[in-house]
């Protein structure tokens, strides 16, 4: 594989389910980040990448939360606000809207872990209330609409996981999501039909394993 | 730029096992992304000085990785950057917060 540059760089912690469990470390985390990095969020991010200059007197970190889990709302997002950071929810449409009572098979077809025995009511994922609550604060974008894999040369599973989510975001925030993380980390610039995708749904950024990019779409 | 001998790649996959040994699916992982932008509307963003002395250093280490085993694959260089991120985020290593017993 060719070596990607690193540079210019962001920070980013990655994180995916927030149990009670390890709410010690998640504390421990971000208190030591917010010593250090400031919170970032995506006007924050849309300046530096269009100007090229950091915007913050201190350098930048990216708490971000994939999956859309219950515990990041329950657990993360009151230790985020602790220390001052914003949190980044990329968050599964469908598993959001999927009833509580099915969101267990919905998870386990769909590489969605759940931390048994969590929640008793059996509602793992992230519910439209509190991401419109995160939305107040935090960032909220988007993670595709069921977290599936999908064949890249199957145009309408595309476009139902990229502009379908959209669309769940648009009707269920009043807003479209400006951020974007394609399943498995995949860059924009490598599949034209999802990149097409990409640009009708209206995002600005795109997540992948190495970078963060700022879209086409993102212009003027 | 990081002096990089056998003792230091050692000690690097050393830590590149014990990292990918972690409960991923219940931890934050500490890494560095690459900002692009694609618009069009500017030059290529300039590299900071820090990620520009990174950057060096990743590459060489990937460089000396691979005379050492051979070609890298995707996960291996992201191995890599994880391995770097969690050296120097902070004073001590990032993933020494994840170590700590659970509640």
């Amino acid at each position: 594989m060719t070596i990607p540059p690193l540079t210019p760089l962001l920070r980013v912690v990655n994180y995916h389910n927030t149990p009670a469990s390890r709410a010690d470390a998640y504390d421990a985390e971000f208190a030591a980040l917010s010593a250090r990095y400031a919170p970032v969020n995506e006007a924050v991010l849309a300046e530096y990448l269009r100007t090229g200059t950091w915007p913050l007197d201190r350098p930048g970190v990216i708490p971000s939360f994939y999956n859309g889990y219950r515990n990041n709302h329950d657990v993360a997002r009151p230790l985020l606000e602790k220390h001052g950071l914003t949190g980044w929810f990329f968050a599964v449409t469908a598993y959001s809207s999927c009833p509580p009572e099915q969101q267990v098979d919905f998870g386990a077809s769909r590489t969605l872990a759940i931390v048994p025995g969590e929640y008793e009511d059996g509602r793992h994922a992230l519910s439209w209330d509190e991401l419109r609550a995160l939305d107040q604060n935090h960032v909220v974008a988007s993670h595709t609409r069921n977290h599936t894999r999908v064949a890249l040369d199957d145009p309408a599973r595309i476009e139902d996981e990229i502009v379908g989510a959209q669309e769940d975001f648009t009707r269920e925030l009043g807003h479209p999501v400006r951020s974007f993380a394609w399943l498995f980390g995949g860059r924009y610039g490598e599949n034209p039909v999802a990149d097409a995708a990409v640009d009708r749904a209206g995002y600005h950024f795109l997540f992948s394993n190495f970078a963060v990019q700022r879209l086409p779409k993102a212009a003027g | 730029m990081t002096d990089i001998d056998d003792a230091f790649l050692d000690a690097f996959e050393h830590d590149m096992a014990e990292l990918s040994r972690r409960p991923y699916p219940e931890i934050g992982v500490a890494t560095y992304l690459v900002a692009e932008d694609l618009t069009g509307e500017r030059p290529a963003l300039p590299p900071d000085p820090e990620g520009e002395a990174l950057a060096r250093d990743f590459a060489a280490i990937i460089e000396a990785l691979e005379r050492r085993n051979g070609t890298q694959t995707s996960a291996d260089i992201a191995r890599a950057i994880e391995v770097l991120a969690d050296r120097t985020f902070l004073d001590v290593h990032f993933s020494s917060f994840s170590a700590r017993p659970t509640t």
